[in-house]
């Protein structure tokens, strides 16, 4: 196992949350069937087209404060797609990067609780978000759907993080224990892909 | 006997142990490739308006402003066909960015400029966020080049800019929001 990703979870666990267990997870995305349909994402109305690989469904967030966070969650890492080859708790798996995801969710939402927004993305979709969904595009619809699942988790008080305030994306170039602003870094996953190849690891400090 | 053995340490030791794809400089086709990925996504998402009062303008007496702008590029690109730019894209500001050249020589951009190059990505983010420093070395060892923006682009400029933004990345935001989709 990466031992960074190890030293993560022994982290949430001391405080109480189990980061790897679906347990963990009551809003998990699932996928399911269905047929082309509007839903409406912050303000936005998004045509869902049906895929032939049979559709994904896009969850819809039940208020704007999901909605927001969702989106910030979505903006920060629609880009990045699990290592086909990572086993389930390696540090580039599919739940590595949904507890990436989860961890972003935590501090976007302390960011915008302490009035500062411009420290992550923005809370609307961007035209090429809007456009990959709206076109059907399956990994853009898993990415949101995983992304409001952990701004739910984030909104129900998840503190996989320990109360970090700092994320970066980082390249593998960098050590991902190079402190952030002269704070260490206590929680890192991946390497993750990002759609034009180019690997990041989220790493997060106090 | 002693010299042959001697030339085929050498040889070994002088071979590199990676065998695999190595960096390699920065090429004229490749600083073009990227000048016109730079130019292109700016057409693309319409943000040439804020350039005015940019750059030095070369443009002809009494025609449309042409910003030139101050380029740098890393004077490697990786293994994996990366590298690294720094420039002002506006109205974000000065920006550090990776790109990768692909196959067919077009070069893609990473990250959607429309999220505002928040600190959070580390090697797509404003230069304000990084170290001074590093970035005063950064744009001391890098090749200086230069990137173009027309006040008024003709509209064949910015079409064509939006076909290959599409061959780019899959997405024109020119195309986009001429789709009528996005007021919906």
């Amino acid at each position: 196992m990466n031992p960074a990703y190890g030293r993560a979870i022994e982290h949430a666990r001391q405080n109480g949350a189990t980061p790897n267990q679906d347990a963990a997870r009551p809003f998990a995305p699932k996928d399911g069937g269905g047929d082309g349909r509007w839903v409406t994402i912050d303000g936005r109305h998004v045509p869902i087209q049906s895929t032939h690989g049979g559709p994904v469904r896009i969850d819809t967030p039940r208020n704007k404060r999901e909605a927001e966070l969702a989106t910030i969650v979505y903006n920060e890492t629609s880009s990045l797609r699990p290592d086909p080859r990572a086993k389930p708790g390696d540090g580039g798996s599919g739940e590595a990067l949904h507890d990436a995801r989860e961890g972003i969710a935590e501090i976007a939402m302390r960011a915008l609780d302490k009035s500062h927004p411009k420290y992550v993305a923005q809370p609307e979709l961007t035209d090429q978000s809007a456009g990959d969904i709206r076109a059907g595009n399956e990994d853009a619809i898993r990415a949101y759907n995983d992304s409001l699942a952990a701004a739910r988790e984030a909104l129900a008080g998840a503190n996989q993080t320990a109360g970090a305030t700092q994320f970066r994306l980082r390249s593998p170039k960098v050590d991902r224990d190079h402190p952030i602003r002269r704070r260490d870094t206590t929680f890192a996953y991946g390497p993750f892909r990002n759609t034009i190849g180019r690997p990041k690891t989220a790493v997060f400090a106090p | 006997m002693r010299r042959a053995t001697f030339f085929v340490l050498l040889l070994i030791i002088s071979t590199p142990a990676n065998s695999g794809p190595q960096k390699r400089k920065v090429s004229d086709s490749d600083l073009q490739a990227v000048t016109q990925a730079v130019e292109d996504e700016i057409y693309d998402y319409g943000y040439e308006k804020h350039f005015y009062q940019m750059g030095d303008d070369i443009g002809a007496p009494r025609s449309a402003p042409q910003a030139r702008m101050r380029i740098y590029i890393e004077p490697e690109i990786g293994p994996d066909e990366s590298g690294r730019v720094i420039y002002k894209l506006m109205p974000y500001g000065e920006i550090v960015r990776e790109f990768v050249i692909r196959s067919n020589g077009l070069v893609v951009l990473d990250a959607d400029p429309e999220n505002g190059f928040p600190p959070t990505d580390e090697a797509n983010t404003k230069t304000v966020y990084l170290d001074d420093d590093e970035v005063c070395r950064m744009k001391h060892n890098w090749i200086r080049s230069f990137f173009v923006v027309a006040d008024a682009p003709s509209p064949k400029m910015i079409h064509e800019a939006a076909r290959r933004q599409k061959l780019r990345t899959g997405f024109s935001d020119w195309e986009y929001r001429h789709s009528g989709e996005k007021s919906k």
